[in-house]
């Protein structure tokens, strides 16, 4: 089935630069790849040259460049990648190592050479930075015999052979399908400071490099299909060449058994690549993507570049899914298992399209560094996947599906992720793959998407957006850090800022609590008490002192932040009238509410009165105290009390609790109770027909 | 329609296969002491389920204050998982108790039903049987439950291995997810659902051969395996129809309460569930009646 073709170097660099996308000018790159590769399906493997051009623009000299090889995660099972624990949300790679003979893939530098024509030999020296393991081959040094001077220009060529390993996680191949990324030795990213970021490739974290120009040439096997980073721009037996200006990454897909289908999404030329027979899901993810590329241009930022390329891989590669790359994305598998009751009605194909869409402009145009601050892509992207569904289902909320007819809506199922998160840690915190164990996905990714959504709640989705753009326009292949997104918050909402600034650097989750709700029938302290007219009876009679609707005893205690102290209180006001009741001559009712909150300086929130007159009471609270608790003496019995408003506290990982009635309901008992014992007679008749 | 055929099909052989096929039939008739029986297993259905009725009740007093649940009559996806999470084990431990204690009374029932069915005379006394037919027997149907229940174990853990063999070595073959994920777990499914059944009709004839014949548990192994091959139609198709439909309609039953609106649809969700045990109470007396009809005499009373 392969075909072994011939071995082509092309020795030329391109004098001109690509034409700029239709939605804006590409910036200038100091750095390019030429790449030259043959994919061997039948051995799994890559052999090819790297022919890098860097220009160091720092002011200090440089004698080393540091060099990802990131197939050698899979080259052994101590690798850093394949030891360490397999974060919340992601597959456990274990049960593929056990079910092909020879899973593992590699990378071998068999020759590196800096300058003209032949060159000087550079030395290749293995690094461990993070963790010092051994072991860990997936990042190297590379010396150089000539130092680059500042502002001076080098040319590395890099010859290299790998082997792709089985689909384990993001790249890899078996028989006739192949998704090859992470494949080639890459730089790594040097600060305008001269300190270079180089991390060893981590089971949580994902990848950063640097913005440059592509050129890369593929053979492959004649008939098969090739997908890939930017625009295809020759093709020959067997060849094919890919150009891409200013981007970070290059990765493709090439498989004997897949069909490809082009449109144009808005001035984008959108190809869809899968396995025959999946017109339908094809067809979702180009509708779903197609709005997502209008919406993120609208709110965003346009879309700078010609092409984006998505592929829907076969089953068996599934664990290449959902992944980026620059202008290439991988969906959901494609497979007729999606389209089985319960699975085909939830919306999985399109909120991973969506998603990948997303971090186009997180991971692939800003470009923040994913190791040190993951959250900045993932969870940046993970807000944007719910707008984006937002714009496709044509509602304020998202929602995922509905499974057997419930709804399966998209914000509860992100903050449930939230509980239990032990220990807290802030989402801020560095480097992002040293979050404790199980807990880097929630953190990454919902936690971050959540806090997002609540501000667009509290200070509305036109000033989130405006936040975007601006980042966005700024930052664009730029590689800025947090700092850079809340200063950027501040100019356009100072509160809204502080907001965020709180929510990633605070260790907990915030979690409000009604805690207690009660009404008992008021009735006179016993003993000598002091009347209205001045003198004292005993056991008096009639109705109480606190009389007049609306006013509530607010009990709240101090708190401390840092050097500033503030005091609690015990007041009596009248509270806001949301809906004005009936006035009854029901005996008067004493009706207590405790509600228990993060302590947050920065998440205000309401809490809401129901009585059995039909008066609806409202209090702000600042939340900054760890509780407040409410006494009202009414004519009027507490139904219950809310903690709210829902979409401000979309962080709370346990909304349940966030409002309590005084009494339970008999009907809610009775159904599931009722539900409980059928469950039981069942099992009984069962047994009684099977055992 | 195809499985409403094949039981009409099955029905017409059993028929046809003479006085032992119309056995079955005359099964489903009432005799003297049916429906005191009947009246007996919904009577032990109901008192059987009010424990667990209160413990549920109990456990569910904290949600039921909670409006996140109860503001809504149909609960979306979320909160019925914060509902299982929230009131799970209480509800899973109430039906547990539930199944337990109707169980092991419909056991007692059974016998007391096996030996009441297979008398002669015109007037028989139900509580009578209980007491001197039922209770004695207990011992042995647990024993014969408990053997059905390796025998059912080991069935579901051997299919079970063989079943990731196959999909572990098609996931490197290049299956569909299709494929190894529903369509093979179905197939083990279907087998772990055909040995249910098949040790069920096992240990029903156990039952009878206990009762009928006052074997031992050890005797009244073979002789169920004896009548099951001697009589494959009425042994073996009769019981595994019934112990297969029986269930997958209470299932029916069960979803639609789920899915019922709280309230309103709480109501017709129990009115449906009263005629499932209905159902279920008069299936059980069929299988019973049919089996004394097929085996012969009873042995005592």
């Amino acid at each position: 089935m392969s075909t072994r073709l011939r071995f082509l170097v092309p020795v030329w660099l391109l004098a001109g630069v690509c034409a700029p996308a239709s939605a804006g000018d590409l910036p200038a790159m100091s750095t390019r790849y030429v790449i030259d590769a043959q994919l061997e399906p039948e051995t799994r493997e890559l052999t090819g040259t790297v022919d890098l051009t860097w220009t160091n623009m720092s002011s200090e000299g440089v004698w080393e460049l540091p060099v990802h090889l990131y197939l050698n995660a899979f080259a052994h099972e101590a690798t850093t990648f394949l030891r360490e624990p397999v974060p919340s949300g992601r597959r456990d790679h274990r049960e593929v190592l056990e079910r092909y003979d020879d899973p593992w893939g590699w990378t071998q530098l068999i020759e590196v050479t800096q300058g003209e024509g032949s060159g000087a030999r550079c030395t290749v020296t293995p690094w461990q930075p993070d963790d010092g393991n051994p072991q860990d081959e997936t990042l190297v040094r590379v010396g150089l015999p000539t130092e680059v001077a500042p502002g001076a220009t080098t040319r590395v060529r890099f010859q290299f052979e790998a082997r792709l390993p089985v689909p384990i996680a993001r790249t890899g191949g078996v028989d006739d399908y192949f998704f090859v990324a992470q494949w080639y030795p890459k730089l790594a990213v040097r600060g305008s400071d001269g300190k270079w970021t180089a991390n060893q490739f981590h089971r949580a974290t994902e990848f950063f490099a640097d913005f440059a120009d592509y050129e890369v040439t593929l053979r492959v096997p004649e008939g098969w299909v090739v997908g890939a980073t930017g625009a295809r721009d020759a093709q020959d037996s067997g060849a094919v060449t890919y150009r891409q200006r200013a981007v970070h990454d290059f990765a493709f897909v090439a498989g004997a058994n897949l069909q490809e289908s082009v449109s144009d999404a808005g001035g984008v030329e959108l190809r869809i690549i899968a396995p025959p027979g999946s017109e339908a899901l094809v067809e979702r993810v180009r509708a779903s993507l197609t709005i997502g590329l209008a919406t993120l241009a609208l709110r965003v930022g346009p879309y700078p570049y010609a092409t984006l390329t998505a592929v829907l891989p076969p089953f068996r590669a599934r664990r290449t899914s959902g992944m980026e790359y620059p202008t290439l994305i991988t969906g959901f598998p494609a497979d007729p298992l999606f389209e089985a009751p319960v699975l085909r009605d939830l919306v999985l194909p399109e909120s991973v399209a969506v998603h990948e869409l997303a971090h186009q402009y997180f991971y692939g145009l800003v470009a923040t560094d994913e190791r040190a601050e993951a959250f900045l892509d993932e969870g940046f992207t993970t807000y944007w996947e719910g707008e984006i569904l937002e714009a496709i289902q044509k509602t304020d909320t998202p929602s995922v599906g509905q499974p057997l007819g419930a709804n399966l809506d998209w914000t509860a199922l992100r903050s449930s992720g939230l509980r239990g998160l032990r220990p807290a840690e802030s989402v801020a915190q560095r480097p992002a793959w040293l979050f404790a164990d199980n807990t880097a996905g929630a953190q990454i990714y919902a936690r971050t998407a959540v806090t997002l959504r609540t501000a667009e709640a509290r200070f509305g989705q036109t000033a989130l957006d405006d936040v975007f753009a601006a980042y966005f326009g700024r930052f664009a292949f730029a590689h800025p850090t947090v700092d850079d997104f809340v200063a950027v918050a501040h100019g356009v909402n100072p509160d809204l800022a502080s907001f965020l600034r709180e929510a990633w650097t605070r260790p907990d989750v915030p979690d409000f609590r009604v805690a207690s709700a009660t009404a008992e029938e008021w009735s006179a302290p016993k003993g000598w008490v002091r009347g209205q007219e001045g003198s004292r009876a005993k056991d008096v009679e009639g109705g109480p002192a606190l009389g007049a609707d609306g006013r509530a005893e607010v009990r709240t205690p101090g708190y401390v932040r840092g050097v500033v102290r503030v005091d609690g209180d015990v007041v009596h006001r009248s509270l806001e009238v949301s809906a004005a009741g009936e006035t009854t001559d029901e005996e008067w009712v004493v009706s207590e509410v405790l509600v228990e909150g993060p302590g947050w300086d920065h998440l205000p929130v309401t809490v809401t009165f129901v009585f059995d007159d039909g008066t609806v009471l409202e209090d702000a609270w600042d939340g900054r105290a760890a509780w407040r608790r409410w006494r009202f003496v009414r004519r009027a019995r507490l139904l219950r009390a809310t903690v709210g408003p829902p979409d401000v506290l979309a962080m709370d990982p346990t909304p349940g609790d966030n409002s309590l009635a005084v009494a339970p309901s008999r009907a809610f008992q009775a159904h599931w109770a009722g539900f409980a014992s059928a469950l039981g007679q069942w099992m009984a008749s069962g047994a009684s027909l099977w055992l | 329609m195809d499985g409403f055929g094949g039981v009409a099909v099955a029905l017409i052989l059993l028929r046809k296969t003479g006085p032992v096929g119309g056995a079955v039939f005359a099964g489903a008739r009432l005799r003297p002491g049916s429906r005191r029986l009947l009246a007996a297993r919904l009577l032990l259905f109901a008192l059987a389920g009010l424990p667990g009725l209160l413990v549920a009740m109990g456990g569910l007093k904290g949600l039921a204050r909670k409006p996140w649940f109860t503001d809504l009559a149909q609960l979306p996806a979320m909160q019925v998982v914060d509902l299982v999470g929230g009131a799970g084990a209480a509800m899973a431990g109430a039906a547990f108790v539930t199944a337990a204690l109707t169980w092991v009374a419909g056991l007692v029932l059974t016998g007391a039903a096996l030996d009441v069915l297979g008398a002669s005379q015109e007037r028989v006394r139900v509580w009578h049987a209980v007491r001197v037919v039922g209770l004695p027997r207990l011992w042995a149907f647990l024993r014969i439950a408990a053997l059905a229940a390796v025998a059912n174990a080991l069935v579901v853990v051997t299919s079970g291995w063989i079943l990731e063999a196959i999909v572990g070595h098609g996931d490197a073959a290049g299956w569909t997810g299709q494929t190894q994920l529903i369509t093979l777990p179905a197939l083990r499914g279907l087998v772990v659902l055909a040995g249910l059944v098949a040790f069920g009709v096992w240990a029903h004839w156990t039952r009878v051969a206990v009762v009928a014949d006052d074997l031992t548990v050890r005797r009244a192994v073979i002789a169920a395996v004896r009548k099951m091959w001697s009589q494959p139609g009425v042994a073996v198709v009769f019981p595994a129809l019934v112990g297969g439909l029986l269930p997958v309609a209470g299932a029916a039953g069960l979803y639609v309460w789920f899915a019922a609106p709280v309230g309103g649809g709480t109501l017709w969700a129990l009115a449906l569930w009263c005629v499932w045990l209905l159902i279920q109470a008069f299936g059980w007396h069929w299988l019973q009646h049919a089996a004394r009809l097929t085996w012969g005499p009873a042995a005592s009373s």
